[in-house]
């Protein structure tokens, strides 16, 4: 055996790049902590990036060494349902929210699985949480058409926004404000974490003229996810459709349309991508997604330059949202509500069913794509290729 | 009481310190500096005295703020914070409520300047202040109850003495806004203040100007955010028990974006997320385990390399010596293949025990460890990398030690792959690689029809002196200083590569072509010798100098080099010297000599067509020209390369690309030009490939194989009948395992060379006789320098020329061109004229056929259709010609109005300068019915068909001045001398044809047809025609010019010679040729698909004109000097007259065809069977003679001939299914106006007064809930679609349905609809896509002719056929007055029909179907104005 685990060659550090990106690989696939036909739901890193945690359907929680691509630990939650599974900023706690039982969100110690705390409050199933990324506040989103904002401390809401419709969540890097995303109107609203309770000092309406011009009416997708980047200058809109959205997190415009290739001979104007066409048939299919396949399905790179986003095909796209100007491949659409980007690469991932989770490691340069398998991935630092050792 | 400001500083949850001296202290710290996310200026007048009545301590406050800035002023929250103080918030009620709280507060007003009430609000923000506390609990509602007692009555008070020192100096106070969030009206969360517009205004305005005001929140319910919960508070003593609340976010004056804010703390916040997100990622690697996806890493090395000992050391000595550090499983001691020494080399794997496995990872290791410590097994690794750490610069065996050898050198080595590279080299070096063997220098050639081969590699030998030379000292000069054989040995090293010859064995990948895209072009580009740019020729000259200056030339690679603008080949230097003439040698065959200056001519003129082809834009005379160029080329190509085979290769440059020169089977057709006039040259030609064949197996020098193709296709045929063509591919991969360089082919067989001399002999042992594809391939094993013909000796080319030349010939003379007797030398001349003929005659069959096929074939059948449907109604039979048979006339007349068909110009031949009297021809008139009055005819004719041809004509027109070179913009500039020169170039063409008595046509045609519009209309001003003949070109387009200059003699209708009689049967072949001097235009014609229609059109109405003005002058052509516009009117003329012309010549035809007009026996003819039908034929042709119809028209039926309604054809409605209703019936049967029809006849409504009773029922009835929701709406400030939804579904609007003006039904309003009200929900079923798929198909059997399927998204369509409600009688109107809109009502997606503009009673609801883009058109009917004619 050669040296082992983490070859973590931690002195090596590099910055990613379009050519980086598009020579990720699965590195490592793990197919066997998950029952069979039971797919991952969400995926979470520590602020380290060395651990990673998983929920499933099968009501289990993995945890992953992200250094080392080495399964550590198998938590069950059988009695409540595993969902959302969250990085508390101690790598040692998670929360998650509740399939089962109640909508209660739950605070997790891992090394001795015991609970914590619930955070009790929610009267419906919560579809988007997150933590604060300064301090130990979460926000969760619930289709009870609320947005709870808590802290780990106390078990009751800290705070309390009634929505209309099913919200998601997502707090901006710098912890003082968050965004509401409602898919019912395609509305994004900007909150001051201090006076939200008042109103939001910013008010999105995606309005994607694209749409319109494909069909009579616009087949308006559904807002599932939100994500401010890390610099965070922009929002990245993920939806149940075919198309996610970068937004302006300042002024609200919309960036850019993310969309997939179409694939070669379908009828559609648009590749394929959206989750939510696989759980329901067309006719039961809800306008409001309920917790369905999408939210957890595209992430930001770190740098807040690239997009990795999962698809019902299995397929992994990673788009290039915000080269630097420098860098900025020629003919780079300028920004506008009607400039799509496709993705720099899109690289077949899991086969047989949609990718349905993606998070891109913090720290490290690899991310974890999951499906009914859970993949990490790794850039193939070829001799001379694409890596560029930054220090 | 610490709790105190704590409490208070809560809702504004700032990070401040605590504020104990807040309002009393002027130097307490400022809360401004750290919340100034606000820009709020107190800019109102009118609140600045609210300020001024504060207590003194409030001022102070006032004035540090307006020391901080006012323009950054302290935020709301510094006011929740800064100043909760009683009076504050009441004045902030005020604000908010004035009707309401107004009269309180301005009883209440003078205790804000009360002294004692000043002191208890300063003395609140005090941490001992217990009366502060108690009344800010910051609850809106609880400070209400106690809100009337410290209520302040601002609007009482407004101009109040200042209170304190320094306020009045103050001239605002900022604070004093901040001061007032509390609303206290809990049950009006959202109610937007109505005090002074000022005051709110400013706030709202900076803060959010693009907010919407959908909070998104149902009502009654609020929205909290904690203050305080002693949870999550850090501090050990709990400031209370009890969690505080703030709802709906009360206090807080406005929300900015705090990233926007400029506090140091957040811009340092902000800063650290900008720097972490741009810090570097780590990279990671993972180790192998079973989770990976790549294949498991080999496992560590367990083998060495162990060298560095003498050839005496034996394997034993060194295996007993390294298995002193382990085990070992193999040890490979190289040795010399030649001799069987040793080569001091020895490979040593020892034997690895490790487990690698990873499912039983832990038992195996334990095992291993086991084992280990039991000494029986080993770690391979370990103990190669021990021997490598021990064994190294040891001596090993007896003859080592006993040595001064400097010790083996041990490396590891875990494939072998090191051991087996050392071996290699070791070899290499004892037994250095034998010398390439050296060929034998060929032997001298015995005739001069060959080259001579040469050595493919090492220094070639000089030519041998019995070379013939070919070329004059004047040819040679040029070469010998490139074609020595040493002066460039390194130019092309693909070239001279000693071995293997040349490029790399696969042919295909040979080096890149070095010619340019026009060499890479497939015919038209391969005598185009500019086309390669110079790198070709020098990758050619070595191939040349290879030769010897003495050598024969290959036929092709020679004037490839050739730029084109030498004039003359015999001018021409050596670098292009011709082609065809190099290789026989001058003296002793002057016939090749002659194909070549032929074949270099030719394509010199190819060339400077090609220039001008490049030159100019005109598409359409591109193709035409490519179409005569593609004729020259095949010519000139079958010139060079008759054996077609080989004709890649001439067409390449030659050594340049090496590719494989194989074709399966001879390709005839391009060269059938060819092949049709030049069988001598065919054979000389032929010759001249085969030399360069034979050059390129004497290249390879090697012995080569030919495999006779006439045996092997005659036993393929033997076998199989027809077989497939072979593929050179198929041949190549036979041959594949004998490293075959080259194929090449021609006409008697294939050959292959190799790239080693033993192949060609193992490829023969091993192939020879052994089927392939189906035939014993017959191989002819051939030295390498003489190729032997497998068929036939190459000094002897066939005599028979390709079997298809007889035909051809046949073919030729048949169609009355005959075949050229000169067999021996071509000039430029006669080469040009071949090719003329051949492109004529090509061209009178492509006329003819198209004429027959789409002109004549298509109107007999139109017209006898017509006829037969009851004579022709056309304006012929009441024409001015009585006598003229309608049918032609009609005949032309459609023909004239042929969108794509030129019509054929009336010109006439003049006899030398002799003025011929020419008649612009009337295409009206038949020859059997000359016309009395042609000018007449021709006006009328004119009038009829103006616009067509002007269209036509000017179409060409401008072409021709694009075309030509002088690219005149101006009209009114005369043509420049170059032009003259050109012109008189073509007159000499034209004269001297016309002086032989050729047709014109063939003018047209040797003048190419690049040319045939510059020239032909130039032609009459420089050829002396007199004004009425270049009138007689041209005159035809404009009625007026006919009239200015009536013609000298009338009648004519061809014009000068050509009668009209011999037009028709068969054509002779100079009519043939006119046609044929016709059919570039005609393919012009039909090509000029290509050329936007609509342009062109432009393009004619603007030239039309200023084409007319020639013609009015055209009266007094006296002056020989045409200006150009003229000539450019002349020359569109000429051009439509020459269409109309041959529409003309095409009723004709058709008239022929139709009437017999000699005396046939009618009963031979079938026309009649028996002496009464004889009598009608009679009685018919009487009439027609009369001018009436052939058939007498049945009297005009009565009444249910013209009755309107339908009949039914199988006599009931009931069987008839349906009755589809086309477009123009409904225009025709809709309503004159769109409003809803009387109901019943007496012209009111009965439906209208009872609608009327409903609606105000209904509205009775609902009145409540729409006020109920019009204050929801109030207080949420939300008015969503959903809203809007449920309250307009409350009152239906009052609609009926009537015949609409649109179509069949329509939707009417009642009542007048307000635009944004809802007018009808589009009811129906929901269905799936599917089914809607299979309902529509279902409804369209039935009939059902309307669709009332509504999409609701990719999946959903509503369909209202069989249920629904009036929305779906709803028409489509280009400018609706409602549109449809989709909502989701609890989940469910509705559409609903919404009025986009107010709606009057009785105006139809009309919305836009907003179908999609197809071909097939729906049209509209909605009759707007702006109406789009489609809906899709």
């Amino acid at each position: 055996m050669s040296a082992p685990a983490a070859a973590s060659t931690s002195s090596a550090t590099l910055t990613l790049s379009p050519e980086i990106l598009a020579s990720f690989k699965p590195a490592r696939v793990f197919r066997k902590h998950n029952e069979a036909g039971r797919s991952f739901t969400s995926l979470s890193f520590d602020d380290k990036g060395e651990q990673l945690i998983t929920a499933g359907e099968d009501e289990t929680i993995q945890l992953f060494n992200a250094r080392t691509g080495k399964h550590q630990k198998q938590l069950y939650s059988k009695k409540y349902g595993v969902h959302l599974t969250r990085f508390t900023h101690k790598s040692s706690a998670i929360i998650h929210a509740s399939t089962k039982e109640n909508d209660d969100i739950r605070y997790l110690s891992l090394h001795d699985h015991n609970y914590i705390r619930y955070y009790k409050g929610h009267t419906k199933k919560v579809v988007s949480l997150q933590m604060s990324p300064t301090d130990d506040t979460f926000l969760s989103g619930a289709t009870d058409d609320t947005v709870r904002l808590w802290d780990l401390r106390a078990s009751h809401a800290q705070g309390l926004l009634n929505v209309a419709g099913h919200p998601c969540v997502a707090y901006d890097p710098s912890g003082y404000v968050f965004a509401v995303g409602l898919n019912l109107r395609s509305t994004i609203l900007l909150y001051d974490i201090k006076n939200f309770d008042k109103q939001p000092f910013l008010n999105i309406q995606i309005d994607d003229p694209i749409l319109s011009q494909r069909t009579y009416p616009p087949r308006v997708p559904v807002l599932t996810s939100l994500a401010f980047s890390n610099d965070g200058k922009w929002i990245l809109v993920g939806t149940s459709g075919d198309v996610h959205y970068v937004v302006d997190s300042f002024d609200g415009h919309i960036v850019a349309r993310l969309e997939c290739v179409p694939q070669p001979g379908s009828t559609s104007p648009a590749g394929v991508m959206g989750l939510e066409r696989a759980v329901a048939s067309p006719y039961e299919r809800p306008m409001e997604p309920s917790a369905g396949l999408s939210s957890e399905e595209v992430k930001w790179t770190p740098d807040g330059r690239f997009v990795v986003g999962g698809s019902i095909d299995g397929k992994i796209h990673v788009w290039d949202v915000a080269p630097p100007p420098e860098q900025r491949p020629p003919h780079y659409p300028p920004p506008s509500p009607e400039c799509t980007l496709f993705p720099i690469k899109s690289i077949d991932g899991h086969v047989g069913g949609p990718s349905r989770a993606v998070a891109f490691n913090p720290k490290t340069a690899m991310f974890a794509s999951a499906g009914n398998d859970l993949a990490f991935w790794l850039p193939e630092l070829g001799e001379g290729g694409a890596p560029d050792p930054a220090v | 009481m610490s709790g105190s400001p704590q409490r208070f500083a809560s809702p504004s949850s700032s990070s401040l310190p605590a504020r104990p001296g807040l309002a009393g202290l002027p130097a307490r710290p400022s809360p401004a500096t750290t919340y100034t996310s606000h820009a709020r200026q107190p800019s109102n007048e009118s609140y600045r005295p609210r300020a001024l009545d504060r207590s003194p301590p409030s001022a102070s406050a006032a004035r540090h703020s307006s020391a901080v800035g006012s323009s950054t002023a302290s935020s709301s929250m510094n006011g929740a914070s800064a100043g909760p103080s009683t009076s504050a918030r009441s004045r902030w009620d005020v604000q908010a409520t004035p009707a309401s709280i107004a009269p309180t507060a301005a009883v209440n007003g003078h205790m804000s300047v009360s002294p004692p009430s000043g002191p208890s609000r300063s003395t609140s923000h005090l941490p001992t202040g217990p009366r502060g506390r108690s009344d800010a609990s910051f609850d809106g509602r609880k400070f209400a109850s106690e809100a009337p007692s410290s209520r302040t009555g601002y609007p009482s008070q407004p101009r109040a003495p200042p209170s304190g020192p320094s306020s009045s100096s103050l001239p605002r106070n900022p604070v004093s806004i901040k001061m007032s969030p509390r609303n206290s009206n809990s049950n009006l969360p959202r109610l937007p203040p109505q005090g002074p517009a000022a005051f709110r205004a400013p706030s709202l305005a900076p803060s959010a100007p693009s907010l919407d005001p959908f909070f998104y929140k149902s009502l009654g319910t609020k929205d909290y955010k904690v203050e305080y919960d002693p949870e999550t508070d850090p501090s050990s003593v709990k400031k209370g028990k009890e969690v505080i609340y703030r709802y709906d976010g009360a206090g807080v004056e406005l929300v900015e974006d705090p990233r926007k804010s400029s506090s140091p703390a957040i811009v340092s916040k902000l800063q650290q997320v900008k720097e972490k997100a741009a810090k570097p990622l780590h990279a990671v690697t993972y180790a192998w385990d079973k989770n990976s996806t790549t294949p498991a890493p080999p496992p560590p090395p367990s083998a060495i390399l162990v060298t560095g000992f003498p050839g005496s050391t034996t394997a034993d000595a060194i295996r007993s010596f390294f298995s002193g550090y382990g085990r070992i499983e193999s040890l490979d001691a190289h040795v010399d293949k030649q001799t069987g020494g040793s080569l001091g080399i020895c490979w040593i794997k020892y034997v690895d025990d490790l487990p690698r496995g990873l499912d039983d990872a832990r038992a195996a290791k334990e095992k291993f460890e086991r084992e280990k410590r039991n000494g029986t097994a080993q770690d391979g690794n370990k103990v190669a990398l021990e021997a490598i750490a021990r064994g190294n610069g040891q001596r090993v065996g007896a003859a080592m030690v006993y040595s001064n050898a400097p010790g083996v050198k041990v490396q590891m080595d875990g494939t072998g792959a090191l051991s087996k590279a050392a071996a290699e080299a070791e070899m290499g070096r004892r037994h250095p690689a034998p010398a390439p063997p050296a060929s034998k220098p060929p032997p001298p050639p015995s005739t001069a029809t060959t080259t001579a081969p040469s050595p493919p590699s090492g220094p070639r030998p000089p030519p041998p002196p019995s070379q013939p030379v070919p070329f004059s000292a004047g040819f040679q000069q040029p070469w010998s200083s490139v074609s020595s054989p040493f002066s460039q040995p390194a130019r092309t090293p693909q070239s001279h590569l000693p071995s293997p010859p040349t490029g790399p064995s696969s042919t295909h990948a040979g080096p890149p072509p070095p010619s340019g895209p026009k060499a890479m072009r497939a015919t038209s580009a391969t005598p185009n010798g500019s086309s390669n740019p110079p790198s070709a020729s020098s990758t050619h000259q070595p191939s040349h100098a290879r030769q010897g200056s003495n050598g024969p030339f290959p036929p092709s690679n020679s004037y490839s080099n050739a730029p084109h603008s030498h004039p003359r080949p015999a001018h021409a230097p050596a670098g292009h010297r011709p082609s065809g003439g190099g290789y026989r040698g001058g003296q002793n065959d002057p016939v090749s000599a002659a194909v070549a200056q032929a074949v270099l001519a030719a394509k010199k003129r190819l060339e400077e067509k090609q220039a001008k082809i490049n030159g100019e834009e005109d598409m359409e005379l591109d193709s035409d020209e490519e179409r005569a160029i593609a004729a020259d080329t095949a010519m000139v190509d079958a010139a060079q390369a008759p054996t077609s085979d080989l004709k890649a290769e001439d067409s390449d440059t030659g050594d340049v690309r090496d590719r494989i020169f194989f074709h399966a089977d001879g390709r005839t057709e391009p060269f059938r030009g060819l092949r049709r006039g030049k069988a001598p040259a065919n054979a000389i030609a032929w010759q001249a490939s085969r030399t360069v064949l034979l050059e390129k197996l004497a290249d390879n020098g090697m012995p080569y194989l030919s495999i006779s193709r006439t045996t092997y296709d005659q036993q393929r045929t033997d076998k199989k009948g027809k077989a497939p063509a072979l593929k050179g591919d198929d041949l190549e991969a036979h041959f594949a395992d004998f490293d075959i360089d080259r194929t090449f082919a021609d006409r008697l067989g294939w050959y292959l060379t190799f790239h080693s001399p033993g192949a060609a002999q193992k490829a023969f042992e091993t192939l020879h006789q052994k089927p392939f594809a189906g035939a014993p391939l017959e191989l002819t094993l051939c030295a390498g320098e003489r190729p032997a013909s497998p068929s036939a000796p190459p000094s002897a080319p066939p005599a028979k020329p390709p079997t298809d030349y007889d035909t051809v010939m046949e073919r030729l003379k048949a169609n009355g061109a005959p075949p050229s007797p000169k067999t021996s030398g071509w000039t430029d001349a006669e080469l040009v004229e071949e090719a003329r003929e051949i492109v004529i005659s090509d061209l009178v069959d492509a006329f003819r056929k198209d004429v027959k096929d789409r002109v004549v074939a298509g109107k007999i059948t139109e017209h006898l259709a017509a006829w037969e449907q009851g004579g022709s109604k056309t304006s012929a039979s009441t024409s001015t010609v009585k006598e003229e048979p309608s049918e032609p006339v009609s005949a032309a007349k459609s023909l004239s109005s042929l969108p794509s068909f030129a019509r054929k110009k009336n010109r006439q031949p003049s006899n030398g300068s002799q003025p011929r009297p020419s008649l612009p021809s009337s295409r009206r008139l038949s020859s059997e019915a000359p016309s009395d009055s042609p000018a007449l005819a021709a006006d009328q004719s004119d009038s009829e068909t103006d616009d067509k041809s002007r269209f036509k004509s000017k179409k060409k027109h401008d072409k021709a001045r694009r075309g030509s070179s002088s690219k005149a913009e101006h009209e009114e500039r005369p043509a420049p001398s170059t032009k003259r020169s050109k012109m008189s170039k073509v007159r000499v063409n034209y004269t001297s044809s016309e002086d032989e008595g050729d047709d014109e046509a063939q003018v047209s045609v040797s003048t190419c047809p690049v040319e045939v519009h510059p020239a032909l209309p130039r032609a009459p001003p420089t050829t002396n025609v007199p004004p009425p003949l270049s009138f007689g070109f041209g005159a035809l387009a404009a009625a007026a010019s006919m009239a200015a200059t009536p013609p000298p003699t009338g009648g004519l209708l061809f014009g000068g010679t050509s009668s009209s009689a011999p037009l028709f049967g068969a054509p002779p072949p100079k009519t043939a040729l006119a046609f044929g001097g016709s059919a570039p235009q005609l393919a012009f014609q039909g090509g000029a698909a290509p050329l936007p229609k609509r342009l062109a059109k432009k393009r004619a109405k603007r030239l039309a004109a200023e084409g007319r003005d020639p013609y009015e002058d055209d009266g007094d052509l006296d002056d020989e000097y045409l200006t150009e516009k003229e000539e450019k009117a002349l020359q569109a003329a000429w051009e439509a007259k020459k269409s109309r012309a041959l529409a003309r010549k095409a009723a004709e035809k058709a008239a022929r065809a139709r009437i017999p007009t000699s005396t046939p026996d009618p009963f031979e003819l079938g026309i009649a069977a028996d002496e009464e039908d004889l009598y009608y034929v009679k009685l018919a042709l009487q009439r027609f003679k009369a001018g009436q119809n052939m058939h007498p028209s049945p009297p005009p039926s009565d009444d249910e001939e013209n009755h309107p309604t339908r009949r039914h054809a199988t006599g009931s409605a009931r069987t008839e299914g349906y009755y589809h209703v086309t477009v123009a019936e409904k225009l025709a049967n809709r309503p004159p106006s769109a409003k809803a029809k009387p109901v019943n006849e007496t012209g009111e409504r009965a439906t209208t007064d009872s609608g009327v009773a409903v609606s105000r029922l209904a509205r009775a009835n609902t009145r409540g809930l729409v006020r109920g929701m019009e204050l929801h709406k109030k207080v949420t400030a939300t008015d969503t679609d959903v809203l809007k939804f449920n309250q307009l579904r409350t009152r239906k609007k009052q609609l009926t349905f009537s015949r609409s003006g649109i179509e069949g039904y329509g939707l009417f309003a009642m009542e007048q609809i307000l635009a944004g009200e809802m007018v009808i929900e589009y009811v129906g079923e929901l269905i799936r896509q599917q089914v809607a798929d299979r309902r529509e198909k279902a409804y369209e059997r039935q009939g059902i002719g309307s669709s009332y399927l509504f999409r609701v998204d990719e999946d959903l369509v509503v369909d209202a056929t069989k249920k629904g409600n009036l929305g779906r009688l709803i028409n489509h109107c280009c400018v609706p007055n409602c549109t449809a809109k989709i909502i989701t009502i609890n989940g469910v997606k509705k559409i609903v029909i919404y009025a986009k503009t107010n709606i009057e009673p009785d105006e139809e609801v009309t919305y836009d179907y907003h179908f999609a883009w197809e071909e097939e058109k729906i049209p509209c009917l909605c009759a707007h104005p702006l109406c789009r004619k489609y809906l899709n």
